[in-house]
């Protein structure tokens, strides 16, 4: 398996990087030492080296170790719940330096956090010109979820719908065809070849160490799929020694609030298992995970199974170079429950909808999905002012839609590299250069036989000019479908932070782009008795995003960060319902304009062990082609958090309102609510064991989010951890 | 500052948490029920046969398909007899409620016929209006399987 994942690396690429003269010479040094809280428990936190962004955790012990280039090291480090503590060290080769530091407790962090994602290199958090969400592995961990869209969807300005993740709005609900946000899985484009959907299980949550939500336009570096932001899955360091890491799962879903929409004579069930190994040393790690679960699921014809396995591995090759392999694959087997029943569709016992049971004409509709990645990365750091990043990927999908009467099938794979540089010219000035390659294609009884080939080259500097610091840069997407002519998409962004005395202001504005999907070309079927028929001519959607943001530390308890933000949306591609013909066609026909604005609030209002938080979202959208709404977007969406600690018990809770959307497509008759949504829970952490508590949907709200589809009833769920 | 927050989070939860809980059982449906009376022999190649409530008399080929419910619920066989029927409706005026016979095909006009419709009681002749409150029953009429019109009947030219 590592031949293979390094076969796709240019080998005379690998050379160059790996043969840099006078690094071979070099010997990293070590700081190693302990993390405690102020009363002497061990932590388990995060050791990062500043400067390459290398990490390392400390072990259940509050044990770590971390290896770093010869010279001036800053090195970061930080726990959930405890005030972060910056060390600057200066070590000499072959050094081995211990190091121990004592966290103090305080409920809103005040350093700033270290992301990747927004200018495709390490920065800090205040320094993005884009808002950027991050979700750290304890905030994961303490919510008790165990998938990774439950993780991402409490983000501020998140909101799923049916599995299709929307940015301050950004999709809609178009049934899983052609996300306008793009996932990564640390730093690779994951989105599938042949639909430009989102598979959320590719990855088992248990390997997300942290998720990073960028908002808004991210063309200008990530080219196709960015029009509404970027979600980068970065998955856990492999630390140091043994480990291992066992998880239990076991759910209840409650029963419909009402006798009248019984569906069944028995509590649904859910219940899975993951288990991880690692071993690592100075020079080699490796991970490995497995695991699978089975759900009884909420309503009729809901029963899902699911397996998985993935492992990464780590070479480090010499000092500032790693080489990184990793891959997973999940199979699910599901029924599909499609819309719920009304009047006369099934047994409605009288009633004008029964939201548990689903229309007779979908029964036995089920699905086999499987999909899987591979990648390999080289990562090299030639000096202290240039690193080097060289990556392969491969992702593929494929499913079988069983239905009655009619089944559909398709394989799909995403072929993908990239070489990026990101350099420091001078002082204070960094910036970052690449070439990115991808190749899709897709087999399949409705999409076709059909692929598609993306080039790009992109480029973005950034420098500081006084107190502040400007960014520009810009990506040149070259995109040919079946072989046929180019055609080139630009994307700029400019933008800037202005640092004041406790707050940080930053302005940006960048052009998004979204190319279509093969399924959106090609696609030929039918549905509901109408013909679907396909769109060559489609050409890729387009977005101008503008924010200005600002992120202000009130005081010690509180802090805030507020951004307005304006997209235009030109030719956004939608189904096109023509009656005369009774055909269904992908067009370019939607103009659209999405205004609001994005506000957090952290504090721990009472004691340091007691943290709430509070985001808003305001959306103002528009169909400009329509005057009208724009159909599945929120005008209010509202997050509720607080969390109280004491020793090695928490409690907490999640709350959820989003407004009734103005405007449904398909059934716009229906009878729809706004969503309120209360999760509760429960820790317990002593030593390597943990036992969690959660209640989702608490109040057992019933509503949905996407026509005659029952989102999630309440559901118990109880899970143990045992790590080593 | 500092107890600005404690006071500030519970009034939003409390502003915000209401004491309903979302969608309840319905089981005042607004609907059209009726019995429809079968007239002649079913036609060879009948794929379906459904009936359909039209807010406005379609005066277009784009109105044909303004109708509800959708999808269309189709009638159980066999198409003998006579029938109950009940299509879920939101509330409102409906000027047309008709049963549309499909042949085996695509949904196309080509492939529809009139089959029947509710008449006016006071003038049989005519199309009968219909407001729906809550459950209307006593919406009955024919389908006559002899006699049923193409779409080019109500929206012309028909071709040669």
């Amino acid at each position: 398996v590592k031949r293979r994942l390094a076969l796709p690396l240019p080998l005379p690429l690998l050379a160059a990087l790996l043969a840099v003269p006078e690094l071979t010479a070099q010997r990293s040094a070590v700081v190693y030492g302990s993390i405690r809280d102020s009363g002497g428990q061990p932590l388990r936190a995060t050791v990062t080296d500043i400067g390459s962004g290398l990490r390392s955790f400390a072990d259940n012990q509050g044990r770590y170790r971390l290896s770093v280039a010869p010279g001036k090291t800053v090195v970061r480090i930080a726990h959930i719940g405890y005030a972060s503590v910056l060390d600057t060290l200066t070590l000499g080769a072959a050094d081995s330096v211990e190091r121990n530091y004592f966290l103090r407790p305080t409920a809103v962090e005040l350093q700033p956090y270290i992301v990747v994602t927004a200018a495709k290199r390490s920065q800090l958090l205040d320094q993005a010109v884009t808002s950027v969400a991050v979700l750290e592995q304890p905030d994961i961990a303490r919510r008790a979820i165990t998938t990774v869209d439950e993780a991402v969807d409490k983000a501020p300005g998140v909101q799923f719908l049916n599995g299709q993740v929307n940015i301050r709005g950004s999709t809609g609900y178009v049934q899983g065809l052609g996300s306008r946000v793009l996932l990564l899985v640390d730093g690779v484009p994951a989105n599938q070849g042949d639909r430009g959907g989102i598979n959320w299980d590719l990855v088992p949550l248990d390997r997300v160490e942290r998720v990073e939500v960028v908002k808004g336009a991210g063309s200008s570096l990530y080219g196709s799929a960015a029009l509404g932001g970027v979600v980068n899955l970065i998955t856990r360091e492999i630390p140091l020694g043994f480990h291992a890491r066992v998880r239990a799962t076991g759910s209840l879903f409650g029963n419909p609030p009402h006798d009248i929409w019984r569906f069944r004579d028995y509590t649904g069930a859910r219940e899975g298992i993951d288990v991880t190994g690692s071993y690592g040393t100075d020079m080699f790690k490796g991970s490995y995970s497995a695991g699978g679960w089975h759900s009884d699921g909420y309503r009729e014809q809901d029963r899902q199974d699911h397996w998985q396995t993935g492992g990464k591995a780590e070479w480090r090759a010499a000092p500032g170079t790693v080489v990184t392999g990793a891959g997973s694959w999940a199979s699910d087997q599901y029924q599909v429950p499609l819309r719920w029943c009304v009047r006369g569709r099934c047994d409605d016992r009288g009633q004008a909808y029964q939201p548990f049971r689903i229309d007779t004409s979908g029964l036995g509709s089920h699905t086999r999905s499987d999909k899987g990645y591979l990648t390999a990365s080289l990562d090299r750091a030639t000096s202290p002012r240039v690193a080097l990043h060289a990556r392969a990927s491969w992702l593929r999908t494929h499913f079988i839609d069983f239905q009655p009467g009619n089944n559909d099938a398709g394989v799909a794979n995403r072929v993908g590299a990239e070489l990026r540089g990101n350099l420091s010219p001078t002082s204070g000035q960094d910036v970052t250069v690449g070439a990115e390659g991808a190749r899709s294609d897709v087999t399949s009884d409705i999409f076709g036989n059909h692929s598609q080939t993306e080039l790009a080259a992109y480029g973005e500097s950034e420098r500081g000019v006084g107190p502040a610091r400007l960014t520009a840069g810009a990506r040149i997407d070259y995109l040919a479908v079946d072989g046929g002519s180019l055609s080139a998409v630009v994307s700029p962004r400019v933008g800037g932070v202005l640092p004041t005395a406790r707050a940080t202001w930053r302005v940006s504005i960048g052009r998004g782009f979204r190319a279509p999907s093969l399924a959106e070309r090609f696609v030929s079927t039918t549905v509901s008795g109408l013909t679907v028929i396909p769109n060559p001519g489609l050409t890729p959607e387009t977005a101008w995003s503008f924010e200005l943001g600002n992120a202000t530390r009130w005081s010690g308890a509180l802090r805030s960060d507020v951004a307005l933000f304006w997209t235009e949306a030109y030719d956004l591609i939608e189904p096109h319902v023509d009656t005369t013909l009774a055909q269904i066609q992908f067009r370019n026909v939607a103009r659209a304009r999405l205004v609001g604005l994005d506000l957090a609030l952290g504090a721990s209002p009472l004691t340091p062990q007691l943290t709430t938080s509070l985001a808003y979202t305001f959306l103002y959208s528009r169909d400009l082609a329509l005057d009208s709404a724009l159909a599945f977007r929120p005008t209010h969406l509202l997050t509720l958090t607080a969390d109280y600690h004491w020793r090695a018990f928490g409690v907490g809770g999640d709350f959820r309102y989003s407004s009734r959307f103005e405007r449904v497509e398909l059934y716009p008759d229906d009878p729809r609510v706004d969503a309120e949504v209360l999760d509760l829970r429960a820790s317990w952490e002593q030593g390597p064991l943990a036992a969690r508590v959660l209640v989702t949907n608490a109040l057992d709200y019933i509503y949905n989010l996407v026509p005659r589809t029952l989102a999630p009833v309440r559901t118990l769920s109880v899970t143990l951890t045992w790590t080593y | 500052m500092r107890a600005r927050p404690s006071h500030l989070v519970p009034l939003a939860l409390v502003s915000v948490l209401r004491c309903d809980q979302g969608l309840q059982p319905t089981p005042q449906a607004t609907s059209i029920s009726g019995t429809v009376t079968f007239a002649g022999a079913e036609p060879a190649g009948t794929e379906d046969v459904f009936i359909v409530a039209f807010r406005s008399f379609p005066k277009t080929t784009a109105d044909l398909y303004s109708f509800v419910p959708f999808p269309p619920q189709s009638l159980r066989r066999p198409f003998t007899g006579s029938l109950s029927y009940t299509i879920a409706v939101p509330s409102g005026r409906y000027e047309w409620v008709v049963a549309v016979w499909k042949q085996q095909g695509p949904l196309v006009e080509a492939n529809l016929r009139e089959a029947g419709f509710y008449h006016d009681p006071a003038n049989p002749p005519q199309r009968g209006v219909v407001v729906v409150n809550g459950p209307l029953k006593g919406i009955d009429f024919v389908i006559d399987f002899d006699n049923m019109h193409p779409v080019c009947t109500y929206i012309p030219p028909c071709p040669p």
